[in-house]
């Protein structure tokens, strides 16, 4: 369908207004500028109101003022009735004339109250024969949704203030049902399936008060055509599921060729920087090990020299027998007091205790060096057994510190080693890689073991349903009228199948087809062409934007690359499910910065050469970027302004 | 309303997935401008059952052959 004119009769900004959008044959692009507050946005919301009685990009200003117009409010008597009128006259793909019309009456109360009477909506149209019908209330409703159905206007009507939050605002859900209007395949799901299933259903009770055998046998039959159904899907999904993960497993193996296992590295890099602390733990203890002892056996080992000559000499003095047994100074003490020699009895005379005395003073002076020395001995003797384990253990600990200074160096070279290895590669990315491919080989493994399961479950149940089956047509031979009746359920019931496959490949083939061709608009209009490698649509809709370096970048891209993506899709939505509407964009490039300005008005250009393309700009918005192209290219070109009194909008043709 | 304005992708799916039962084909193909003429009418189901019993007697005698 087309939009050829939209009349506004004192509504909000519009006194009464006609916007007639021009086409010519290579273009049907019309535009119309105008300041903030002249009216662009209501005349968004004129639409909506006019087709669905509602305004949903009304501002707070606006919400704020009747609907009716400013300056009719004032001009208007007390107790006096007004309307307000919003038509949209359009042409349905045959060409042939459709009129959409809501009217809503006020009557001014006094100065401050205006009171709303009522609405009346009305849709006129011409038939097969040509006479013009006219319809109200739901019948008109109905010829609303063929036009352009409420729940997916968004795609159709859209705010380029909010195109920015497309994908966040427009849910998988609302996409999924905005496919299955737009192709009309809830056409055969709510009402062909739904109804066929309704006569089947009555069917059914009809035959089974007939016979309650068969209504037994068919109950059985259905329950295990349930569960049968039910294991095929999960086998269909579980191959599916293998599929995907086989896929998905060759995509990382192709990018990981010659890729860095970047986790196993690091891992390695990890355990090694564990390694280096414990060790240089163990080499700063042995380093203070050493140090302990250097200064447990400092004092001796300085006294060294001393320590080995005075040794020295103890042993020659021992070789020289120069130091003698030790002499009893307490025996030759008691010699002399008892003054009898304790070896002959006799009385010591005066010589031989001179003698004695003479021996006595000797053995003072001798026994006192001799002792010394003999004192010194063992002290001196240990201090050389220390100094000898002084070097063993030195030279174990040095040994040790050794071997740990030598692991570290090792340990840092097998660091760097990690580190050149690794150098240049984005590590969580292809970390990220590497885990999503052990995920996808764990979905593909677990897969494969039920898909074994279900195999064989599946073959039991149809083993199952076989003797169900075969239950059910004995029964059923048995009775003529009966036979009739499951002859009709069983036409009904093929019927349904054919819908429902018919449903399910549409819906897939469409999901199809939207991303075939939402990659081929985008990648025909992107201005950055080696950014962007693929477009993948889910089956639930979900939209992903593949970088270059394979990751989902639709998060990150710029506003405009975002716009252009919705456009995109927007465009592949309405060309693959075979449904064709206007678009209709407030402020297309607010949030597109100058330099993508002009690459999107050459998009605006080409997707006018598909459909019919309305734009509203601000002034500020229509720069030189945009009206280089636009202006020559436009088939209509309109301008907003505000009258004196500001209460009337004023449509001026460029 | 013609047959236009049924997205001719349901109906080339519909005699794809009929499998060359044009009985079937014909049945579906009927009750689909069915719901586009009168969406929303409340005789759908007699609509419905006549269309079943048209059909069926066509059906049975090409289930026959």
């Amino acid at each position: 369908m087309r939009i050829e004119r939209v009349v506004l009769r004192n509504y909000r900004q519009f006194q009464k207004i006609m916007v007639s959008f021009h086409k010519r044959p290579d273009t049907d692009l019309n535009y119309i500028i105008g300041t903030n507050g002249t009216g662009k946005t209501n005349l968004l919301n004129a639409l909506n109101w006019c087709l669905y009685g509602d305004e949903p990009h009304l501002s707070k200003d606006s919400q704020r003022l009747p609907l009716l117009n400013l300056r009719v409010v004032e001009r208007t008597d007390i107790g006096q009735e007004r309307e307000v009128a919003v038509e949209v006259w359009a042409k349905t793909f045959q060409g042939k004339p459709i009129t959409f019309c809501r009217k809503s009456k006020f009557r001014k109360q006094d100065e401050r109250e205006i009171t709303h009477l009522g609405n009346v909506f009305e849709v006129m149209y011409e038939d097969d024969r040509g006479n013009t019908i006219i319809v109200t209330d739901d019948a008109a409703g109905m010829w609303v949704e063929r036009f352009v159905p409420k729940s997916i206007r968004e795609f159709f009507f859209f705010d380029g203030e909010r195109l920015d939050n497309y994908f966040k605002e427009a849910t998988r859900q609302n996409i999924r049902h905005a496919v299955f209007q737009i192709s009309q395949l809830d056409l055969l799901e709510n009402r062909v399936e739904r109804k066929l299933q309704d006569i089947i259903d009555e069917i059914t009770r009809e035959a089974g008060r007939m016979s309650p055998k068969i209504k037994e046998a068919r109950a059985k039959l259905k329950q295990d055509q349930g569960s049968f159904k039910e294991l095929e899907t999960r086998v269909g999904e579980c191959l599916k599921q293998i599929e995907i993960a086989k896929n998905m497993i060759n995509d990382y193996n192709d990018k990981l060729i010659d890729v860095p296992d970047v986790e196993d590295l690091e891992n390695k890099k990890s355990s090694l920087e564990f390694e280096f602390n414990n060790t240089r733990e163990l080499l700063l203890k042995k380093e203070n090990e050493k140090n302990k002892i250097l200064l447990e056996y400092g004092t001796i080992l300085m006294l060294w020299d001393a320590i080995k000559k005075a040794n020295e000499i103890i042993i020659e003095k021992r070789q020289n027998q120069e130091i003698p047994p030790p002499i009893n100074k307490s025996y030759i003490d008691e010699l002399l007091q008892n003054d009898i020699c304790s070896v002959c009895g006799r009385q010591l005379d005066d010589d031989s205790r001179k003698q004695v005395q003479k021996l006595l003073s000797e053995v003072e002076h001798s026994s006192e060096s001799n002792n010394r020395f003999v004192q010194m001995e063992y002290p001196l003797s240990e201090y050389i057994k220390m100094v000898t384990e002084y070097e063993d253990k030195v030279s174990m600990i040095t040994r040790d510190i050794s071997i740990h200074n030598k692991r570290l160096t090792s340990i840092e070279n097998d660091k760097n080693q990690i580190d050149k290895q690794m150098a240049g590669y984005d590590k969580e990315l292809i970390r990220n890689w590497y885990q999503e491919r052990a995920k996808y080989e764990n979905l593909r493994d677990e897969n494969q073991q039920l898909f074994g399961r279900l195999e064989l479950m599946l073959k039991n149940a149809r083993d199952e349903l076989e003797k169900s089956q075969k239950d059910l047509d004995n029964e059923i031979k048995k009775d003529k009228k009966v036979k009739h009746l499951y002859k009709k359920i069983s036409f009904c019931e093929r019927a349904l199948k054919v819908a429902g496959t018919t449903r399910d490949k549409m819906m897939q083939e469409t999901r199809d087809r939207i991303e075939a061709e939402t990659k081929k608009y985008f990648f025909k209009l992107v201005w950055k062409k080696e950014t962007f490698s693929n477009i993948i649509i889910s089956d639930d809709y979900g939209i992903s934007l593949i970088h270059t370096m394979g990751y989902d970048c639709l998060g990150s891209v710029s506003a405009g690359e975002r716009e252009l993506l919705a456009l995109s899709f927007t465009l592949a939505l309405h060309h693959a499910s075979g449904f064709d509407a206007p678009i209709f964009i407030d402020t297309p490039v607010a949030r597109i910065s100058d330099v993508n300005r002009e690459n999107f008005a050459k998009v605006l250009c080409e997707v006018s050469t598909l459909k019919q393309t309305v734009l509203f700009f601000t002034p500020d918005e229509y720069s030189f970027a945009i009206s280089r192209y636009l202006d020559g290219r436009a088939s209509g070109r309109y301008q907003l302004k505000l009258s004196e009194d500001e209460r009337v909008a004023i449509l001026e043709e460029l | 309303m013609s047959i236009g304005k049924i997205n001719k992708r349901i109906l080339d799916g519909i005699r794809e997935n009929s499998e060359d039962d044009k009985v079937l084909e014909n049945f579906l193909i009927e009750i689909i401008l069915e719901e586009a003429n009168h969406p929303g009418a409340w005789w759908w189901k007699e609509t419905y059952k006549k269309k079943v019993d048209k059909y069926l007697k066509e059906w049975e005698g090409f289930d026959e052959n």
